[in-house]
Formats: structure tokens, sequence, C-alpha cells
């Protein structure tokens, strides 16, 4: 994997402009975007609603045209391409749902042979093995002849993403995919995505808002910010800035760079320290910062000390000691304090 | 692979069956024709000079239109149905059979109108008037298709192109003498009773419609997954949809023409085809549609001649009467209706 070659670029735009375009005005979303997306990599493309993912998700697919600038693949602009040469070049997994329910996990995937077909549909000894391999890649065997009706959201986003397999193309590009999925399934997914950018060398672009999972499994983050701004950086970087903090933080809301994670602002200015070994710890901190307390590191300048121990915790409130059999009695205590 | 000879299998049966109602067919009616009878004048053995007439210039020709006339409407209401997501879809939404209608209309009661048509009643001017208004519809909604990207639109302009026509007959009938406004009721109740002048016509533009519908069974098939999925899955989606509107609007149209308004075949084979296949998919329902289609109306054309030697039901009765049940059934049993709601 050499870094400086030229032909591993799948996609690139050019002062590309993206939004709506009217009768009367566009609206211009985001605007001067220089971007490529690089065979045998993963790009989660986040930011907070209304941003223009979507609408930078339907132009780079060519489903919408661009309000300025051009989208190239493999030397083409997208936009003089008819619908087929670009099913030819990239695949396209959209957020919205097949109408047809009824149609069969095998009918969704071998329409991905579509340029390959018959003209009346027909398929060869191929391509029923690419279908089949591809049905097998996302785990669906069993379930080949379900209807769509029949599978669970999970499985419905999967057979779409076996679709776009049987494509047989470089580049794949997925509009929200983890956003009707239960956590376990959004892993599944996403793990999916990174075998195929990694063992099978796709290029793979998806908007979501999993910016945990994302961070996991992205090799590049691409942040749309408030002000519309679209920030290119590694998953790490993005914990070092303060990008997330401003994009998705406000009153109530910050990013902690240490746990990569969003955590409620303190409501209040009373600070507790908790004393104690393990997970138990850890709960009664997390109880603390979800109540509005501030989660003291020094007991000597805290308010207060809470002291856990195998099935009982302590509260030393200036000098007041009080024993708790349970979290629950623990909650009630510190919800009548959080109220004074 | 798995499904193939099934299909084979639904279409010969049909075959089969189309068969047979159509000899049957030819002995229903008004005169007392046998198969025997059939068979004697089609080999050349000496028969009643009526009899023959009645076999070659009458029957026949009505049971070629019934396949004709239901293959079409059933194809043509398969169609809309995709192009509109919506199953209660039928041939008559884009308004274009309300086109027809009103040509007709204008025709049998506002003759006056027409300068240089002779006020005498004429079955050929009777269909010139109704393709006219058919062809005016048509070429409508295929410049608003052109211009417009929302297909619930087009759905919408054909709704009010109907009701426009509806209000400007319920004028003319307002106005109308009886005998006129009889003359136009007989119209809407629907005919297959043509000639073979009619036929040499309907024929080869019927042959060829289908036959083109089978060159966007691909493309179609695609569309069920939604016009985005389609897109980017390769399909020229605003091609296929013009090309779906210009062929249901073809076979409406000049079936609306030659045999009056028929309703409920486009709606309810299409529907009868998925349930009994099991599948969605073009490929298999298309053709199976076109032959139940045929079969379905030759039933239905069977059923208006058993009152016997005094009289036929009106066809258009008969399809009502026998779709309607039919399409309450589904929308209480089948599943895949349901599931479009």
């Amino acid at each position: 994997m050499e870094p400086n070659n030229g032909n591993r670029e799948l996609l690139v735009t050019r002062s590309l402009s993206v939004g709506y375009k009217s009768s009367y005005s566009n609206i211009t979303l985001l605007t001067g975007l220089n971007l490529e997306i690089q065979k045998g990599e993963i790009i989660s493309l986040m930011g907070p609603n209304g941003c223009g993912k979507s609408t930078l998700i339907r132009t780079l697919t060519g489903l919408i045209s661009p309000i300025d600038g051009v989208i190239i693949i493999e030397g083409k602009n997208i936009s003089e391409m008819p619908s087929s040469v670009k099913a030819e070049l990239m695949g396209v997994v959209l957020t919205e749902p097949v109408f047809e329910k009824n149609l069969t996990v095998y009918d969704i995937v071998s329409m991905g042979r579509y340029r390959y077909s018959g003209w009346l549909g027909q398929i060869d000894t191929t391509d029923k093995q690419v279908i089949d391999e591809a049905i097998s890649q996302v785990g669906l065997k069993k379930k080949v002849h379900n209807r769509l009706s029949e599978l669970s959201d999970g499985e419905k986003q999967r057979a779409l993403i076996a679709k776009v397999l049987t494509q047989d193309v470089d580049l794949i590009i997925l509009d929200e995919p983890t956003s009707f999925l239960d956590l376990p399934n959004r892993m599944e997914l996403l793990i999916l995505l990174k075998k195929l950018a990694h063992k099978m060398g796709k290029g793979i672009l998806l908007s979501t808002h999993e910016l945990n999972l994302a961070m996991q499994i992205s090799d590049k983050i691409w942040l749309i910010d408030r002000q519309g701004n679209l920030n290119r950086t590694l998953p790490e970087e993005l914990i070092l800035s303060d990008i997330l903090d401003k994009t998705f933080g406000n009153d109530h809301i910050n990013f902690l760079p240490q746990t990569a994670s969003f955590e409620l602002v303190p409501s209040n200015n009373y600070q507790i320290y908790v004393k104690g070994k393990g997970i138990l710890v850890t709960s009664v901190s997390r109880m603390i910062k979800r109540l509005g307390f501030i989660h003291s590191e020094d007991e000597k300048t805290s308010n207060m000390i809470i002291e856990t121990k195998e099935g009982s915790f302590k509260s030393i409130d200036n000098g007041k000691e009080q024993i708790y059999f349970s979290l629950e009695s623990l909650q009630e205590f510190l919800l009548t304090k959080a109220n004074e | 692979m798995k499904q193939k000879p099934k299909i084979v299998f639904l279409v010969c049966i049909l075959g089969v069956i189309i068969v047979v109602l159509f000899l049957v067919d030819l002995t229903v009616g008004g005169a007392d024709i046998t198969i025997g009878d059939f068979f004697n004048a089609l080999f050349g053995e000496p028969v009643d000079k009526y009899d023959r007439y009645i076999i070659f210039d009458v029957r026949i020709p009505r049971a070629i239109t019934a396949i004709l006339t239901g293959s079409g409407l059933a194809l043509a209401g398969l169609i809309m149905q995709t192009l509109f997501h919506n199953p209660l879809a039928d041939p008559f939404v884009l308004g274009i059979s309300s086109g027809a209608s009103l040509g007709v209309a204008v025709y049998t009661m506002a003759s006056f109108v027409l300068v240089g048509i002779s006020p005498f009643f004429s079955m050929t001017a009777q269909v010139l008037a109704a393709m006219a208004g058919a062809c005016f519809v048509f070429l409508l909604i295929l410049m608003f298709s052109w211009k417009i990207n929302h297909v619930i639109s087009l759905l919408i302009i054909g709704i009010m192109v109907g009701s426009v026509a509806s209000a400007i007959i319920n004028i003319l009938q307002y106005f109308a003498s009886p005998e006129q406004v009889h003359r136009f009721v007989i119209w809407t109740l629907g005919s297959l009773a043509i000639g073979w002048p009619q036929l040499l016509i309907l024929t080869p533009i019927l042959v060829l419609t289908v036959f083109l519908s089978f060159l966007i069974i691909k493309p179609m098939d695609a569309l069920l997954m939604g016009e985005s999925h389609a897109h980017v899955t390769g399909v020229n989606v605003k091609k296929t949809r013009i090309l779906m509107i210009i062929i249901s609007g073809i076979l409406t149209g000049i079936l609306t023409a030659f045999t009056g308004p028929i309703a409920f075949v486009g709606i309810t084979v299409p529907h009868v085809v998925r349930l009994i296949s099991g599948k969605v998919v073009h490929r298999t329902i298309l053709p199976l549609s076109v032959f139940a289609g045929a079969l379905f109306l030759l039933l239905c054309d069977i059923i208006s001649q058993l009152p016997g030697k005094a009289t036929a039901l009106p066809i258009n009765t008969v399809t009502a009467l026998f779709g309607a049940p039919i399409v309450v059934f589904l929308i209480i049993k089948n599943r895949s209706l349901k599931s479009s709601f």
C-alpha cells in the first residue's frame, strides 16, 4: 500500500457546492469541497441534523445535481453519466425503505446484476455465483427466499448491501445505514463494512450519527460543523481537537476527550468524591454526573464523599454520615441533595 | 431457476383454459350453434348460411376481442400499479379513458358542434371520436410526465382530467335528448361486439404494445424497489416511466375507443396473478397477467351471454359483478395489499 499511488482514488470532487435547487433560488449548504475517497478506506460522514449530510450523499451518488463544481469517478464527470454507467462505478445503499415489501432477498440482491442480466432480467451461472457469494457474505443464506416484510431492519439493510456487492464495484456509498438498527446490529453492520474496505479493498463512505462506533471503525472522519465547514480528520485527531465539542456540544453537553464521549454539563456546583474500588466506583460516579453533580477528583476539595463497599454505600456530608444498602436509596438521597 | 418451470407451467395451463373458453364462447349467444357446427364450418362442411355468418362474423371476432381486450387491460392495469406504487391503480387513472368517454359523449350528444360530420350515427365515427378524446388526454399526460418529477402529481392530474371530463359529460347529458343519452349510456356499458375491419386495426397495435411491454420488464422490476433505488441500480427512471405511460396509454385509449370503458379487469387480474404465483416481479406476473386477463374477459363474455336467446348482459356489468368481490376478497386476504398501504 504505497501512499502516493494516484489510481487508488475512486472519487474526487473539485470545488463542489451542494444544496437545493429551486425555481426561485439555490440554497447552498456546503461549498468549496475538494474531497476524495480511496480504495480500501472507510470514511464516516458526520454532522448535526440539517447540516447537509444527506444532500452531500445524494449529490455524490448523482441523485441530485451539484450547485457548482464537479464530481469525478475514475476520470469521468458523473453529471454527464447515464444512471447505467454510474451503477457500473459505484454502489449506493439509500436510507429510504424499499417500496415493494413482497420482493424476496434473492430478488433484491439479483437487482445488483442489472447491467449483466439479459433483457428480461435472466441471469447466468456467473451471476448466480456472485449473488450466492454476496448473500453469504452478509450472512443471509438462510433467508434467501424470505420476503422483505419477513426480515428485521438489520437484515433488510444487509440485503441491500449484498445487492451492492453483486454490482462488483470498488466504491460503495451508504446513507445512514445504521439509523434503524439496534446496537448489536449497528456494530455488526459497521464491522461488515470495515471488512469490505480492509479485506476486499472497497472504498466506503457512510453517513452516520454513531459517533462512538464510527470513530472505532473509520479510517477517516468527515465532520460537518455548525458553520458548514467539512473537516477531514482521523478519528484520533478528532479527540485531540475541539471540533466535536464545537459541533455537537452546547450548554448541556460537553465532549470529553479522555473518554471520547459526550457528557452532561453539571447543573450545580456541588462536588462529590467517590471512594472505593472497581466497578462500583464507576457506577456511582456515573450516577453523580447523571444527577448533575460535579465528579471531584480530589477528596479534600470536595463537598461530599461517598464510600463504596460491597453491598453498601456511605455518604460523608459535612461530617454527617449516612449508610445506604442499595443504589436506589443512594439516588433518593442525592436527588433531595440536588434539589436543595 | 427454481421458479422458471412454474411460470411456463402456469402459462400452459392458462393457455389451455383460454382455448377451451374460446370454443365455449363460440357456442353461447342468441342463435343455437354447437361446437360441431363450428368445426363443420371450419373444415368446409355444409353449414347453414346464417350459422356460418354468426360463427365467422359475430362470434369469432367477439371472442378474439375478449382475448385482446382482457390481456390489454390487465397489462395496462399492472403497469399503472407499478408506476404509481399503488395497488388500487387501474388503466383509467391517467384519465385517458375519460378522454375517450368525452369524445364519445360529444359525438353522441352534441354532434352539432362537429362541423362536417354527418348527423347520422356511425360506429366508425364513434370510434374516431373516442380515439380523438383519448389521444388528447394522452398527449396532455405525456407532456406533464416530461415536466414532472413526482409520480403522485401525475396521478392527481389524471384524476383532475377525469373529473373535468365527467363534468362536461354531465352537462352534455343534461341538455341531450333521451335517445342520445341512451346511446351514450350503452357505450359506457361496453361491448365486445366489433367486426373484422376494426379487429384488423386493433390486433396489430395490441400485439406490438404487448411486445413492447416485455422490453421494460427489467426496469419495471427495479422500480418495485422505489425510484431512487432503481436509479442507483442503473435504471433510467424517467425513460422507463414515459415508456410505461405510452404503453398503458395506447392500450387503454385504443381499447376504450373500440369496446367502451371496461372496468375491473385492469385492477383485478394483476392481483389475482400475484396471489396465485406468489411473486411480484414482472418477469413472472407480466406474462401471466396477459394470459389471465384474456381468460377473465372470455369468462365474463360467456357469462354475459348466458341469459340466452332474448338478450345479453352488458360486459361492463359482468366484469364489475365478478371483479368487485374479488377485489374485496383480496383486500381482506392478501398480505401484499395490506403491506402496501
